[in-house]
């Protein structure tokens, strides 16, 4: 076009490029993190973070998606380390290569709930029978369907519990959204549906402590949620900041970092339970 | 072409598919207000487009002192300037649109002044509408302020389309004294075109006559239309018209050409002969004016109008049927 | 219902205590909303104003393109742009996954059909008697296409700010490509989306009033430019 038109299109691109070079600079030491939303949402990584950086001068950054998006994002090497709570798909992720080790850290449970009254009747069952008996009774079941760690707990269950995954059924739900949404949408329809622990704390206490749902059923190996932090193969990922991430990974296993986690209460309930330096 | 201004070599433009000029050639000179007279769409806006350097033609050359030039050239862009049709005011004060010109050439001296006098020239006072906007004015207003936007340039050149058609007759009367003061001045040269035939005639030195895209060499008192017939008995060429008058003319060469005589060999009396045609009109509006021996006459034959200048000592009363005549070899088909 | 009012009450608290979160998410907004507002008008008016003004062969075509553009739903620019700027991505390189500018850079693309289309219309329906009117007033091109830009000044005004409010209320493209990560890439918008995922409502309603207050202050100094 004109001379003027030109020296405005680079004058445009000549400030797109500082600002690209702006950013670049920003912060040396800074480790990128993927994680699940459920393990933000409890606040732990708000609570958790100041300390990180006091202790390392690292500073830590973190982006709170869907698990199969974090795993998605290391495979991808637009992190530096995983903090999630999959330990099947994990365990398959470091066979195919993408992630060299992982760190078991803390762990809570899940836990089934759903209305005071229990319409299904289940309480105190073992959750496999617990989740027969509500299927057989077609009792409204909230899923999160959304394939996060979460949703693929759930899935095992219900293939503990026998039969084909209750996909179509008009009595199972699928939001397709985060924890604490799923429990809404459970508390406004009165139905069932399975949460970490966690969550179902800060629930609670959004709630004043006392929650429309009550835990319905609880306990069992086949409930444990662990949450580990996962170190990108280097192979795969060489840009990543191996370094840093170890870091991270050593300091959350560390005695300090364990406690801290262990502190960490709402209602007075602790919502994980540190579990580092264990089997 | 000395003393040419302007020469126009086979120009050509098209909008659409139909040409608005077609082949034109011809020169207008320097230092004088030429007028340009044709019917509607004949060509004459395109015609002051291309003189002014707006546009450029499809075909042809257009030179100016001698030069072939194009829409941008420096050589031309502060000398030449239009006023079109309908002009257009910019959405800023009138102050603004006058000075615009300015702005463009980078002169900024004494431009409120200069602008005072420019908005004077159309008979606007500076202190009631500098600080105007275009929505605050007449019609006939905002053609003034548009011919101030000009005038303040002071160009060599200044070309003006029907620059009084559709405004008030005091805007009018302005807009006419502030072309005359312009043209009044040695070296200015005026190109205008105007509805009004008989102030055209008036204002200009050089008249140039239009037709379908080109010039025609004179005025012409006779233009007829198609379709021609031929009359079975004698084989000569005729129109007739609706109200079954007959005007002979020759053999057309197409069915799309215009057959017309020069007013200037158009009589009154006379009779029909071996070299002349002969037929009979009836006489609508005799006008005579001060300082002309001759009269101007306007008839209507086979219902089309002729104009033609007789003696004032033998003008024809309005409603009689007159006789005109004309050489046959001088009629030309366009 | 009354987290709607809950959600007033939180606003007012938050801008009057100048709550930092609260802070630091206006101010990622406004940031990426500047540098991509930028971008799309250097980039938008000129081809929005060589759509418009000018007629070629195709045109149409080209405009239709331009129309169906407007439809890009967000989280498909968001994907879009992930897919460019991921370490697999070609733009790999530049490091711009999870910052500001890549924000930027998908507001711009959502931007720019808007800016582009808006100011095509503007300068379609000029008159045509301007570019007569200038040109006989002795003005070149560059004078002629700034005059004429002038000229229609307040359309293409009123195009910025039509793209600036999708831009300042988009949600796909910060969460795809900016990561909502605190502090550094948590817009208004993400900030909203996170809050309400978790279900605090009141929150979500109070960070949406915000963002309408600077809309707010953004509309009325434009109406003051206006005159």
């Amino acid at each position: 076009m004109t001379l003027m038109m030109k020296k405005r299109f680079m004058t445009g691109l000549l400030a797109l490029v500082a600002a690209i070079a702006v950013a670049g600079s920003v912060h040396a030491k800074a480790l990128m993190m993927a994680t699940t939303t459920s393990t933000d949402n409890t606040g732990l990584l708000d609570y958790l973070a100041p300390e990180f950086t006091k202790d390392t001068g690292i500073e830590l950054k973190w982006t709170s998606v869907g698990t199969g998006k974090a795993l998605k994002l290391g495979m991808n090497c637009d992190v530096d380390v995983l903090l999630v709570h999959a330990p099947p798909a994990e365990k398959k992720y470091i066979k195919d290569g993408y992630a060299e080790s992982r760190k078991e850290i803390m762990f809570n449970d899940f836990v089934i709930v759903g209305p005071k009254a229990d319409p299904a009747g289940v309480k105190g069952m073992d959750v496999e029978k617990a989740l027969a008996t509500i299927r057989s009774g077609h009792k409204t079941f909230v899923s999160r369907g959304d394939n996060s760690g979460t949703n693929k707990k759930e899935k095992l269950l219900w293939k503990a519990a026998g039969g084909p995954l209750p996909e179509k059924e008009a009595w199972y739900v699928q939001t397709g959204q985060g924890m604490l949404s799923t429990l809404n949408i459970t508390a406004e329809r009165g139905g069932y549906t399975m949460t970490d622990r966690g969550t179902y704390i800060k629930y609670s206490h959004k709630n004043g402590g006392n929650p429309p749902l009550d835990v319905i059923v609880e306990g069992g190996v086949i409930l444990k949620n662990q949450y580990s932090v996962l170190i990108l193969n280097s192979g795969n990922c060489p840009k990543a900041k191996k370094d840093l991430a170890e870091a991270f990974s050593a300091w959350m296993a560390s005695d300090k970092a364990q406690e801290l986690i262990a502190k960490f209460r709402l209602l007075g309930k602790p919502l994980f339970i540190p579990n580092a330096n264990q089997g | 072409m000395d003393g040419a201004l302007y020469t126009l070599d086979q120009v050509s433009r098209c909008y659409d598919q139909s040409r608005a000029l077609d082949r034109c050639t011809l020169s207008i000179p320097k230092g004088r207000v030429t007028g340009i007279a044709g019917p509607n769409g004949s060509g004459k806006s395109t015609l002051l487009k291309l003189l002014s350097f707006i546009e450029p033609p499809d075909e042809g050359r257009v030179l100016f002192e001698g030069r072939e030039e194009r829409p941008f050239s420096p050589a031309v862009r502060y000398r030449v300037t239009l006023m079109p049709q309908t002009p257009f005011l910019m959405n800023r004060t009138v102050f603004k649109n006058v000075s615009y010109g300015l702005n463009v050439k980078k002169d900024r001296t004494d431009v409120a002044q200069r602008v005072s006098v420019a908005l004077s020239q159309v008979g606007l006072d500076f202190d009631k509408f500098a600080g105007r906007h275009r929505h605050e004015l007449s019609g006939g207003e905002a053609q003034r302020v548009a011919l101030a936007a000009r005038l303040i340039l002071d160009p060599e050149v200044l070309i003006l389309d029907e620059p009084t058609a559709s405004v008030d007759a005091a805007s009018s009367f302005l807009i006419r004294q502030a072309i005359l003061a312009f043209a009044s001045n040695p070296g200015k040269t005026v190109i205008l075109t105007s509805h009004d035939a008989a102030w055209l005639a008036d204002v200009s030195d050089e008249m140039l006559f239009f037709f379908r895209g080109k010039s025609v060499a004179e005025k012409m008192g006779l233009m007829l239309f198609g379709p021609f017939e031929r009359d079975h008995h004698t084989g000569s060429w005729l129109k007739r018209g609706e109200d079954d008058g007959v005007i002979p003319v020759s053999e057309p060469p197409d069915p799309d050409a215009v057959a017309a005589v020069p007013e200037r060999l158009l009589q009154l009396g006379g009779n029909a002969g071996d070299h002349h045609a002969a037929f009979d009109a009836e006489v609508r509006e005799v006008a005579r004016r001060k300082g002309h021996s001759n009269a101007q006459v306007t008839l209507i034959g086979a219902g089309f109008p002729i104009t033609l200048s007789c003696p004032v000592s033998q003008t024809p009363e309005p409603g009689d049927i007159a006789r005109v005549t004309y050489p046959l070899s001088s009629l030309q088909w366009l | 219902m009354d987290f709607i009012v809950d959600g007033f009450y939180r606003a007012l608290v938050l801008l009057i205590q100048g709550d930092p979160q609260t802070l630091s998410a206006v101010t990622t907004t406004l940031k990426a909303a500047f540098l991509s507002m930028g971008m799309s008008l250097v980039i938008g008016v000129p081809a929005g104003f060589c759509l418009g003004y000018y007629e070629f062969r195709g045109k149409k075509t080209a405009r239709t393109i331009v129309d169906t553009m407007l439809a890009l739903p967000t989280v498909f620019i968001g994907l879009l742009v992930y897919a460019f700027l991921s370490n697999r991505g070609p733009l790999g390189g530049l490091g711009l996954l999870f910052t500001i500018p890549a924000i930027s850079v998908g507001q711009t693309i959502l931007a720019l059909p808007v800016i582009t289309a808006l100011t095509a219309s503007t300068l379609d329906s000029l008159d045509k008697g301007l570019r007569l009117t200038l040109i006989s007033l002795g003005a070149d091109k560059r004078q002629l296409f700034l005059s004429t830009l002038w000229e229609v000044r307040y359309g293409i005004v009123a195009a910025a700010m039509t793209a600036m409010g999708r831009v300042m209320t988009e949600v796909g493209i910060s969460m795809m490509v900016g990561g909502n990560i605190k502090w550094h890439t948590r817009t208004i918008t993400t900030a909203i989306a996170l809050e309400t995922g978790k279900g605090m409502f009141a929150e979500g309603i109070a960070l949406g009033l915000v963002l309408l207050a600077i809309a707010l202050v953004v509309n009325v100094s434009v109406s003051v430019f206006r005159r």
